[in-house]
């Protein structure tokens, strides 16, 4: 049985691993001009405390701007796993649409044994090749998490557990789906449509609020977050601030303006905050501090792997009770 | 095999291999292929094979022995060609005879055909 | 002894009944013929019968054992091929014995390669390089090599050219003298059932309609011609299935249960495919022969 699961899929598992080799060759060599990178604008100091805030903020700001170019590999490190998620699971779907399952099903192994080995394996398989991706992207982020943090989309997808259980939704999503109507086209699409929606879902609403965020009423003077929190709402270049008045009710934008407008007309920040100062006003600002980074990974994680277990378990039912 | 002969297929199988013993096709002393090789290369049940070979068994024209196969055990004469015209002769006054009583030739094909198929069975019973 | 028992067997899609209280032995060491037209129900009850499918209603079982609970046990006794079987096409012949070796207990492979190399199929063959016939050929030497008791085959033939089906037939055959064998042939083709098989389902609407010996069944059906007038007389002794009529004369398709001692009929002997032709129409022509037979009474 073990046998016959990799004979079927010896495919695509061969273009995992080629997918993972280049992966990984492309990360070894690229690291280490990251460090470089990091060491001439001299970010080491602003880390351990020296420097001015000025030179140090904008440091960060240019390290920003060179790393984003690498945002092309991130969004490959990000989708990676559930594209082998789904091509290990594709397999199987296809196998469900040509009928092959019924002439291992004539043989002398039962559906449920089938099941579990052929749905099994290339799980097992799919999450050695993923956590091995997770492992060597996690240490080729670390010198960028120093600067911005490992909580930022993007950055925290590509790392810890989350490439392994998001491949498994994805052959669990493919695979249910693939079980369910025996097409192996929807299936796919349906695995990938589904995935992506989920994360997407998942980072935008459900992340944030993991665990309760810090939060401060910020008048003026220094951001009271560091370069490495996740700023979830408010702060310096977000898309939408609340503000909130003495009696802590929250004003909507057109309040706020119709009482310092004229101020942001005039584009001077200190005249903004005594603006602000002077009719009781603060901006709520929320974040989530680095040291979360693991909690939430397990968070997310659970949640993810404990519908892709679900979806599997439904899977191997259907196959055994249902499935003709 | 013959579908419309009114034989089932074993009967038809004893047939076949009187008719070869008949036309000394087959000789004393030569093997008759397996059973398997019988029912592989016609077609057919090898059941119908077994019963076939046992029937001339018993009527002592074939003899097996086991381990090494089957065998030709008589030889069977054909008709003579003075014989074979005595009977084309007496066939024809029958033939005559029934056209007299009113039969046509389908009827007289239907009526020879079964009473063929209840002689061989009836002798198939008998041996 | 029974190798394979259906009871009050029913299978239903959505509102129809695919089988319905079906009962069918199938007696151990036979060439089973399973028989009726497109949609009588022959594959759902092969499925059934393999454990592919749950029944609705009623049991089916082999040697006892039921399909699905007893799996384990059944699977190693039972073989199958389909029409247009499931095969890896990007296989090859001989990775699907492997494949065959380490899914079942019982293998014989040296025996699978016998065959194959008689029928001239070559073990590096890819799937997808062969011909149909030699596709039906592979998968019956697939199921013929987990040695199992039962063999359930299920229209394998259908798409197969005359010699294709003749090669096929011939390589069952050849296995059914080598090894201690049931099977069960579903089939629409009625040809070529009568020399290799020796006993006889026919199955119409989910039912079966007709079950016995083929070579008793054959022997005791006639076909008898006779005056319009004295059917019912044939009737009361005869089992009539079939009626055709004309002004004068009536052809009957009778099962035979005692002597025909009218000399005014005529006895023909039918072959398989008229047999069972007249059993499947019957069903069909049933309430329009019990009106006939009460118009001749009243007569």
């Amino acid at each position: 049985m073990i046998w016959l699961t990799w004979r079927q899929q010896r495919f695509e598992a061969g273009l995992a691993l080629a997918v993972l080799a280049v992966g990984v060759a492309v990360l070894l060599l690229t690291r280490q001009a990251i460090t470089a990178d990091i060491n001439a604008l001299g970010i080491p100091a602003c880390l351990s405390g020296r420097g001015t805030s000025t030179t140090c903020s904008s440091a960060y700001q240019a390290f920003k701007d060179n790393f984003s170019a690498q945002q092309t590999l991130l969004g490959a490190l990000t989708y990676l796993p559930v594209l082998i998620g789904v091509v290990l699971a594709a397999s199987i779907a296809s196998e469900m649409e040509q009928g092959t399952y019924r002439l291992a099903w004539a043989q002398s192994v039962t559906r449920g044994r089938w099941a579990l080995t052929r749905i099994g394996f290339p799980i097992l398989f799919g999450l050695a090749i993923t956590g091995l991706i997770a492992g060597v992207t996690s240490w080729w982020m670390q010198p960028a998490n120093q600067v911005q943090g490992p909580l930022r989309p993007g950055s925290f997808d590509v790392q810890g557990l989350l490439p392994p259980a998001y491949m498994l939704l994805a052959f669990a999503m493919t695979v249910s789906g693939g079980v369910l109507w025996r097409r192996t086209v929807p299936a796919v699409g349906l695995g990938i449509v589904a995935v992506v929606g989920i994360r997407l879902a998942v980072q935008a609403w459900l992340r944030p609020n993991f665990v309760t965020p810090i939060s401060y009423l910020w008048i003026s003077g220094s951001a009271p977050y560091g370069a490495q929190d996740w700023v979830v709402q408010g702060g310096a270049g977000a898309s939408s601030y609340v503000y909130v008045d003495g009696a802590g009710r929250q004003l909507s934008y057109e309040q706020v303006h119709s009482m310092c407008g004229q101020v942001v007309d005039a584009q001077s920040k200190d005249a903004w905050s005594s603006c602000l100062q002077a009719h009781h006003l603060g901006e709520l600002v929320k974040w989530q501090p680095p040291t979360r980074f693991w909690e939430f990974q397990a968070i997310e994680s659970t949640l993810v792997v404990g519908l892709a277990l679900a979806l599997v378990v439904l899977t191997v039912w259907w196959l055994r009770s249902r499935t003709v | 095999m013959d579908p419309t002969s009114g034989l089932t297929p074993y009967l038809q199988l004893v047939q076949q291999i009187t008719h070869a013993l008949r036309l000394s096709q087959l000789k004393v002393g030569d093997r008759l292929p397996t059973v398997r090789d019988v029912a592989a290369q016609l077609a057919i049940n090898p059941n119908t094979v077994l019963k076939a070979y046992r029937h001339l068994e018993m009527q002592g024209l074939l003899v097996s022995r086991p381990g090494t196969g089957v065998f030709v055990a008589k030889e069977l004469r054909g008709p003579s060609a003075q014989d074979q015209a005595a009977l084309r002769r007496a066939l024809v006054r029958w033939l005559t005879h029934a056209k007299d009583a009113g039969l046509d030739l389908e009827s007289v094909q239907a009526l020879f055909a079964d009473t063929i198929r209840q002689y061989t069975i009836d002798e198939a019973v008998a041996s | 002894m029974n190798v394979l028992e259906a009871r009050e067997l029913g299978k239903r899609y959505g509102r129809k009944w695919a089988l319905k209280d079906l009962a069918l032995d199938v007696p151990g060491g036979r060439i089973v013929a399973l028989v009726g037209p497109n949609g009588a129900g022959k594959t759902t009850f092969l499925q059934l019968a393999m454990g592919f499918a749950k029944p609705d209603a009623g049991t089916v079982v082999a040697f006892g054992l039921s399909p699905r609970r007893d799996a384990a046990a059944f699977l190693p006794k039972v073989g199958y091929a389909a029409q247009e079987p499931p095969l890896f096409r990007r296989f090859s012949v001989g990775e699907l014995l492997k494949m065959g070796s380490q899914l079942n207990r019982r293998w014989d492979g040296l025996m699978a390669v016998r065959r194959l190399r008689r029928l001239g199929i070559g073990l590096d063959l890819s799937v997808a390089s062969l011909s149909g016939g030699m596709r039906a050929q592979v998968a019956l030497v697939l199921a013929l090599a987990k040695m199992p008791d039962l063999l359930l085959l299920d229209e394998p033939m259908a798409s197969l050219d005359p010699l294709a089906r003749h090669e096929f037939m011939g390589l069952l055959m050849a296995a059914s003298a080598e090894q201690d064998l049931t099977v069960v042939l579903s089939s629409h083709i009625i040809g070529d059932l009568r020399a290799t098989c020796d006993y006889l389902v026919v199955l119409t609407r989910g039912s079966t309609q007709l079950a016995g010996d083929m070579d008793e069944i054959v022997g005791t059906h006639q076909r008898l011609v006779g005056p319009v007038d004295s059917i019912n007389a044939i009737g009361y002794v005869q089992e009539i299935v079939q009626v055709e009529r004309s002004d004068r004369q009536a052809s009957l398709l009778v099962r035979m249960r005692g002597p025909l001692l009218d000399p005014r009929w005529e006895s023909y002997p039918v072959d398989l495919d008229q047999i069972v032709l007249a059993y499947l129409s019957r069903n069909a022509n049933i309430s329009s022969f019990e009106t006939d037979l009460a118009a001749e009474a009243a007569s």
